[in-house]
């Protein structure tokens, strides 16, 4: 019986062990998991901010301004080009242009099918 | 020798005894060490104490000396954390576009003790970045420091040449290094911040000096999104095309220095300021010569006629003049004692008060200024901010010349704007207030809001003499001085100011200082805009002119044609219905 006790908390000892020591091992490799992103993290903070100062220096007002002036045919804004909201024409009446030019053509008479009695009596109409 | 004595005389025992116990004594002592009974072992604990006293002795003379000398390692990490440069702040404009940042970039270091070979380690360091100086880096590696700077800020190829090398006691340091990606634009206001990241001028000070360095010092805040954004109230778009028409300006009329401001009369943020030569923050190495000055700030210049508005809008507001007041010009010249002033577009005739400011007249404001007295001159001015140094965020700023003694004749020459020299920002603040409505609101470069603003305004004239003030502007750039700035659309109205340089003393005849001051739209300003000229020249087109309208106007109606619409200014092509009630109900001078 006691010999049997003993075998018992010697394993319980032994898995103990094993288990304190793996944990400490996952915890370890997990906080140099941790470290790395924490690295790879600062580091593609630090290639963002380079970029967007990248992005402003090509951005900036006098390069764009002379690029324009080399590349670009415009003109420089003048005041008479901005209209008033209340400038701007209301839309004419809606004209539909399809029949307009069947009628041009000549086409504008309703076409002279031949029309099935049954099959117009047979259609479902609405109900009154 | 003991030997022969025992041997010989045993009858001389009793007489040898004393020496005997002496010798006894010291073996007894001995053996009393070793004896294993417990009454006798005083000797041993006497020998244990003593062990242990010398131990702790030892022990407590090491603690001293590591306490006492610095260590290496620690040594070495404070040298580092005071040598690298600290995380500052992102600068942004109004709408967010970035004007400074930091990136990251790394320097390298040597431990001079550490290094073994330093004749080999220089040849090799300088071998791998070529713009070192080897004869000044052995000296630097020949000292007994623990930490000295071997290069700042290399490239990562270079630091990947030099971590080849392998050489012991050569590290690398990750740093912040400034950078303003726009270049030129706006570097007076910014200023700029030196390799270990100290700001040493304009708003990068300024920052400094709200707390930054203490952070630092602390040894918080290395990182620069740990603070927050600094938004100033510059718009970058705007700033740009100041910048250039000035540039363009000086080319055109050869003039040997510019400068122009923007400013929201409504909340006191200077939107745009340029001066010109300037300089590029990332290379800062003329920042501090003479002509390289912020001129808006900390130049001070006689006004000229700019001056006269400030004069009117005293008049009219102390009650001693009304718009319909007028002023004889008779004689075209007024004597104060040996000195004489002229009329410079004399008329003769008797003017009002809109026609005084129209056609520049000396005398009608000198008139208004006498009228009010010399007294009430100073307290007005001084009401102004225009007798005291005007303080923003920028740490440079110039007080301005103030005459000693204050007489009769100092009031006249200032109601025409000579006599009294002033900082242009200052004076820009002052015709904010004049047409804003009457609240003289202290210049910011960092964005407010019009609530804000409104809270830190000081209520210095009427309402009615702002109107008055912005009629007669108008007036003034309908039919006036300022018709070079009328931009179609924009309702403009201005003021132009042409002084005569101070040249030895006395004033230069082809020496002028020129101004230009402008609002838009004028029935209830939103901008206020200036541009002035050190030296322009007369050209083709200009009949030789070198007056303000001639330069300094022209630039600023190209200015407000370019700004106009980026600032959000709609063009309005009928004239407002009634734009100045209460000038049509007094029926001043051109008011119908």
């Amino acid at each position: 019986m006691i010999k049997l006790l003993h075998v018992i908390a010697i394993g319980a000892l032994v898995s103990s062990a094993v288990y304190a020591y793996s944990i400490k091992y996952e915890t370890t490799l997990a906080a140099e998991h941790l470290q790395k992103l924490k690295a790879k993290t600062q580091r593609e903070r630090d290639a963002i901010q380079v970029l967007k100062a990248e992005w402003q220096f090509l951005n900036r007002p006098d390069r764009v301004q002379s690029l324009a002036e080399r590349h670009l045919e415009l003109q420089p804004f003048v005041v008479t080009q901005v209209v008033k909201p209340s400038d701007i024409p209301n839309r004419g009446p809606k004209v539909d242009t399809i029949g307009r030019k069947l009628e041009d053509l000549g086409l504008g008479v309703p076409t002279e099918t031949p029309r099935d009695r049954k099959a117009s009596a047979t259609t479902p109409g609405a109900m009154p | 020798m003991t030997e022969p004595t025992r041997n010989e005389a045993p009858m001389e025992q009793q007489g040898e005894a004393a020496e005997g116990v002496v010798q006894r004594g010291r073996l007894a002592w001995l053996r009393d060490v070793f004896r294993m009974s417990g009454e006798k072992s005083q000797p041993r604990v006497g020998l244990v104490i003593l062990g242990f006293s010398a131990l702790f002795i030892a022990i407590t003379g090491r603690l001293v000396m590591l306490a006492a000398l610095p260590n290496e390692q620690v040594g070495l990490r404070r040298a580092t954390s005071n040598a690298i440069s600290a995380a500052r702040p992102d600068i942004t404009d109004r709408n967010g576009e970035m004007m400074a940042t930091d990136i990251r970039t790394v320097s390298v270091f040597a431990e001079p003790r550490k290094i073994l070979d330093k004749d080999e380690a220089t040849e090799l360091l300088t071998a791998v970045l070529p713009d070192l100086d080897a004869k000044d880096l052995r000296d630097k590696l020949g000292t007994k420091k623990g930490f000295v700077w071997v290069k700042r800020e290399i490239t990562p190829r270079q630091q990947a040449e030099v971590h080849r090398l392998g050489i012991p006691g050569v590290g690398f340091v990750p740093e912040n290094k400034r950078v303003y990606p726009n270049g030129t634009a706006a570097a007076h206001v910014l200023g700029f911040a030196n390799i270990d990241n100290v700001g040493i001028a304009g708003i990068e000070k300024y920052i400094d000096s709200q707390g930054l360095q203490d952070l630092n010092g602390a040894g918080l805040a290395t990182e620069a999104s740990d603070l927050k954004p600094v938004q100033l109230s510059i718009d970058l778009r705007v700033q740009h095309l100041l910048r250039d028409e000035l540039a363009k300006g000086i080319e055109r009329f050869k003039a040997i220095a510019a400068a122009g401001a923007i400013m929201d009369v409504n909340t006191g943020e200077v939107i745009a300021l340029a001066s010109l030569p300037d300089f590029d923050p990332n290379n800062p190495v003329d920042a501090l010569e003479k002509d390289r000055i912020n001129r808006m700030n900390v130049g001070v210049y006689e006004m000229g006629s700019t001056f006269k508005a400030l004069t009117i809008a005293m008049a009219l507001d102390s009650g001693k003049a009304n718009i319909n007041s007028s002023y004889s010009t008779a004689g075209g010249m007024m004597r104060f004692g040996r000195q004489v002033i002229k009329e410079y577009h004399g008329t003769g005739r008797t003017l009002t008060v809109p026609e005084v400011f129209l056609h520049s007249s000396n005398m009608g404001s000198i008139k208004m200024a006498l009228a009010v007295g010399v007294e009430g001159h100073k307290a007005f001015l001084k009401k102004m901010m225009q007798l005291d140094r005007v303080t923003t965020e920028l740490p440079e700023s110039a007080a301005p010349i103030v005459p000693q003694r204050w007489g009769e004749i100092n009031t006249a020459t200032i109601a025409f704007g000579h006599g009294l020299a002033v900082a242009p920002l200052q004076a820009l603040s002052a015709v904010a207030a004049l047409v804003n409505g009457g609240y003289l609101i202290r210049p910011t470069f960092l964005k407010r809001s019009e609530e804000d603003a409104r809270k830190v305004a000081t209520r210095v004239i009427k309402p009615e003499t702002s109107e008055a003030m912005r009629f007669i502007m108008r007036l003034n750039g309908e039919k006036g001085s300022a018709r070079k700035a009328d931009v179609p659309g924009y309702f403009v109205g201005g003021k132009t100011g042409t002084a005569e340089k101070v040249i030895n003393g006395r004033y230069a005849k082809n020496k002028n200082f020129t101004t230009f001051t402008a609002i838009a739209p004028s029935d209830k300003p939103k901008y206020l805009f200036l541009a002035i000229y050190d030296e322009p020249k007369g050209y083709a087109e200009s009949g030789g002119y070198s007056t303000a309208a001639w330069n300094a106007g022209v630039t600023t109606g190209k200015v407000i044609e370019r700004s106009a619409p980026i600032l959000g200014l709609s063009p309005r092509f009928d004239p407002p219905p009634s734009p100045f009630p209460l000038m049509a109900k007094l029926g001043a001078w051109g008011s119908r």
